[in-house]
């Protein structure tokens, strides 16, 4: 019975034994494969050189005999993909029909991939099938070119691209959205009398199966609205109003001769329900404005634009530094008063600097007190002028001779040499005169300057109570 | 912000009205002497000399803060008469 319990246990520790060194636990320890991580799956380049661009791996790590991964771009809506890159596996990465690529081994990969600058086809994509709209463009990346599919990682990046037609234009973007993607005049620009607007909306498939507006205006702002924009009152004038028919890329363009001053383009995008009312609750609604001069700014229309710019700033940015970010205190949810009561009473911001720009230019600097105000300009500049020289001659030798000598003194060298004399002199630690004793000059001449207003003050109260 | 746009607000309601009054760039020539030009190369020099001997731009705007007071206090005499602080 003994020797069957010690033949048993003499069995099971064989087995035991046997497991550790299974055949999988061989292979683990002679091909250690890495995991090949995919990381900034981004776009780079500029306009007319397009490049995709991927991060893949870990830096001083080396992935001996991995694969690196391959593209596909799916046209926004289908199925259909195209391998445009590195077919299984075996990348070269100095092969510069299709990467470009910097160090391969022992750092960060990265890799680029280049739209064909001729013909708008992308590296090994069937011809013609590249057309304008949206793509979505997957990378994936692998561990082993010999038996690549078994070894995926399962690394994926993921980005989209929108193809522009004309130029050789990708334009990076997770939005497929109904959108306004472009107006001019752009912002801020100042341009001639002969005005270029132009449109560019997409529109996406889904939306128009229902009645989509399109509308493009623009608006003096000189004239006529200082306080209301009653329409009517308004130089307002609509350039475009139509409806969408079609979906994909929307294109308006049309050229203005218009007089000087401050105008406002707007480009507007509605839902509509029956005829002319529109869905105020469709997020399809979109309405954007850009401000801009011709030739010459007028005083109205620069308030104008600055008070538009003041309201925009809340409505319209998103970003965490702007007025939006800070009106985002006066939310209920997210409510914090004393930064709500800042953002309301504080004023301040770079609108605030345009508006007192405004008031120099408009009020300050009119007649009649625009005289005091160039004064103030005059002893506010900070601009020097060169002092001026002077000869002085001098008769020499004794009284009745007549030969002389001229001394020519240049006061702006003397000055020049007894500040840098003054400057020179120091403690033996590296002060200066000046810096020892301007702090104890200020204090006494701005204790003599209010010394002067009290005693003036004092004075006017002492006489008055003599009167009485 | 509300401040912001109270204060553009009257800018642009003052300015709108003061801003048909021609616009005052120079000080006047009288006598064909150039006040402007005077005033400002001379201010030039100052802040030339200023830049060296860096005190007497300190008791320059000390003198400029007291003739500010009194330009106030002769403002407060104009406009307001006898009722003029101090002067009762």
């Amino acid at each position: 019975m003994i020797r069957y319990a010690r033949a048993l246990s003499i069995l099971l520790l064989l087995l035991l034994a046997g497991s550790f060194v299974s055949p999988h636990t061989a292979r683990a320890a002679t091909a250690p494969l890495i995991p090949l991580s995919i990381r900034d799956f981004n776009f780079a380049g500029t306009v007319g050189i397009p490049m995709f661009f991927a991060t893949i791996g870990q830096p001083g790590v080396n992935y001996p005999g991995q694969a690196v991964g391959q593209y596909f771009a799916f046209p926004n809506g289908t199925k259909n993909s195209y391998v445009i890159a590195c077919p299984h596996g075996d990348w070269n990465p100095n092969d510069p029909d299709n990467f470009t690529a910097s160090t391969c081994w022992n750092s960060t990969i990265n890799f680029s991939l280049l739209l064909n600058a001729n013909d708008k086809a992308m590296p090994n994509a069937p011809a013609g099938t590249w057309t304008t709209g949206f793509y979505d463009l997957v990378m994936v990346s692998g561990q082993d070119d010999v038996n690549f599919y078994p070894q995926w990682t399962h690394a994926y990046g993921f980005a989209q691209f929108y193809l522009d037609t004309g130029a050789q234009t990708v334009t990076p973007t997770d939005d497929t959205r109904t959108r306004i993607v472009s107006f001019t005049p752009e912002e801020g620009t100042t341009t001639s009398n002969t005005v270029d607007f132009d449109l560019h909306i997409y529109i996406n498939p889904d939306d128009v199966t229902s009645v989509l507006g399109i509308e493009m205006q623009y608006t003096n702002l000189d004239q006529n609205q200082v306080i209301t924009e009653i329409p009517g009152l308004t130089n307002t004038s609509i350039l475009l109003l139509t409806q969408a028919t079609t979906s994909g890329d929307f294109y308006y363009h049309t050229t203005k001769n218009l007089p000087d001053g401050n105008y406002r383009v707007q480009a507007k995008i509605t839902r509509t329900l029956i005829g002319l009312v529109k869905n105020p609750f469709s997020s399809v609604n979109d309405t954007q404005n850009h401000q801009y001069i011709v030739n010459e700014a007028t005083y109205v229309g620069n308030l104008q634009q600055n008070g538009f710019r003041e309201f925009n700033g809340i409505l319209g940015s998103t970003t965490a530094t702007s007025t939006a970010g800070s009106a985002s205190y006066c939310n209920p949810l997210t409510f914090a008063i004393s930064q709500c009561l800042g953002f309301l009473f504080i004023p301040g911001g770079a609108q605030l600097d345009e508006t007192m720009a405004s008031f120099r230019t408009g009020i300050a600097t009119r007649v009649p007190w625009g005289y005091f105000y160039r004064l103030y300009a005059i002893f506010n500049n900070d601009a020097t002028s060169s002092l001026p020289g002077f000869d002085v001659e001098l008769t020499t030798g004794p009284s009745g001779n007549t030969s002389t000598t001229s001394l020519s003194f240049d006061m702006g060298d003397m000055i020049a040499g007894g500040g840098t004399l003054a400057s020179s002199i120091t403690d033996g630690h590296g002060h200066t005169l000046r810096d020892i004793t301007e702090p104890i000059i200020k204090l006494i001449i701005a204790f003599s300057v209010l010394i002067v207003i009290y005693h003036d003050i004092i004075s006017h109260r002492h006489n008055q109570r003599q009167k009485q | 912000m509300i401040f912001n746009l109270l204060i553009n607000f009257v800018v642009m309601a003052v300015g709108a009205i003061f801003n048909q009054l021609p616009a005052v760039t120079t000080l006047p020539t009288i006598g064909g002497f150039d006040i402007d030009s005077a005033l400002y190369t001379g201010m030039g020099a100052f802040n030339t000399f200023t830049s060296s001997f860096w005190l007497f731009k300190d008791i320059f705007v000390g003198f400029l803060v007291i003739g500010g007071y009194y330009g106030i206090m002769l403002l407060a005499r104009m406009l307001l008469g006898h009722r003029a602080p101090g002067l009762h």
